[in-house]
């Protein structure tokens, strides 16, 4: 946890690249490096599918985003149950970084399905089960980081926010499950063993390179980009928490 | 096979965008916040 933290007056003045700690400095070259190459095996390694043409090269990065997302909301659970364990603000910190950065990604997400669903279903848009579900995910986390901000008590605000991080990943669960058990979706189910629904359009067949450009994408952004993502977000929440730190202590002279 | 290049490019270029809002959002926010602390750090000197 004190990695994490950054009270260092000193780093604090300079706040540039030059203040981070070396791991987070390591961590976020290798993660620019990691995604630029899984974004060059998707672009130019992994074929081009016969039926859908280079669109479906999106899809490299609208899975491997959820599965960033998912990491990242997981991270909210973990600092949630850990706050309400501990009362450690750092804990706070990380189940707000994990909603902000599994927001972001859980929009590039959906905005990366719409752009493949175009052509593919010939709308940008449909309200099936698991593209609801998908939205209901990005509000719910988009209600938690407006209504933290509605909460003046920072006690109350941090442990309601914690309850309703832990509540709020059964929409995640419920996105992944939901080609499983709606036989009404057209969302073709790509990962793992499902008896393929009918309905499904746009699902397509794995050569052994689109296997491994899917698997490496995946790895690069379920590891690396939330991780470091969070880790920036929450040395921005220490400085929040300074700031406010620093009022009180002006406004009680 | 269908001609769907364009719509690569405005997914890569969504991501590229999505990415930078994410990124340029925490930079400017960092740099405001250490404004907000060096101020509010003259003003506790002031004050002392």
């Amino acid at each position: 946890m004190s990695a994490l933290a950054s009270t260092n007056p000193n780093e604090r003045a300079r706040g540039g690249i030059a203040a981070w700690p070396p791991l987070l400095r390591i961590l976020t070259l290798a993660t620019t490096v990691a995604v630029a190459f899984g974004l060059y095996l998707g672009l130019f390694y992994a074929g081009t599918d016969i039926d859908q043409g280079q669109v479906q090269r999106i899809f490299y990065i609208h899975l491997s985003a959820f599965t960033g997302a998912f990491i990242a909301f997981c991270g909210t659970v973990l600092g949630g149950i850990q706050y309400l364990r501990t009362r450690n603000v750092q804990w706070d910190s990380i189940a707000l970084a994990g909603a902000e950065i599994g927001l972001a990604l859980s929009i590039l997400n959906l905005v990366t399905g719409m752009i493949w669903a175009r052509p593919i279903w010939n709308t940008w848009w449909t309200w099936d089960p698991r593209l609801t579900s998908a939205a209901i995910m990005c509000l719910t986390y988009a209600a938690y980081l407006m209504l933290r901000t509605g909460i003046e008590n920072a006690e109350q605000r941090r442990r309601f926010a914690s309850i309703y991080g832990i509540l709020a990943i059964t929409t995640v669960i419920l996105t992944l499950v939901i080609t499983r058990i709606r036989p009404d979706t057209i969302h073709p189910v790509v990962i793992g063993p499902s008896v393929q629904n009918p309905n499904a359009e746009g699902a397509f067949e794995f050569s052994e390179r689109m296997s491994m450009t899917i698997g490496i994408n995946s790895a690069i952004w379920s590891t690396l980009v939330p991780v470091t993502l969070m880790w920036h977000r929450v040395r921005l929440q220490n400085l929040v928490e300074r700031v406010n730190a620093l009022k009180a202590e002006i406004l009680n002279k | 096979m269908p001609d769907t290049q364009a719509y690569l490019i405005l997914g890569l270029a969504a991501t590229f965008a999505i990415m930078a809002l994410l990124i340029g959002s925490m930079v400017i926010r960092h740099r405001n916040l250490l404004k907000d602390i060096e101020l509010l750090e003259q003003l506790k000197d002031e004050n002392n």
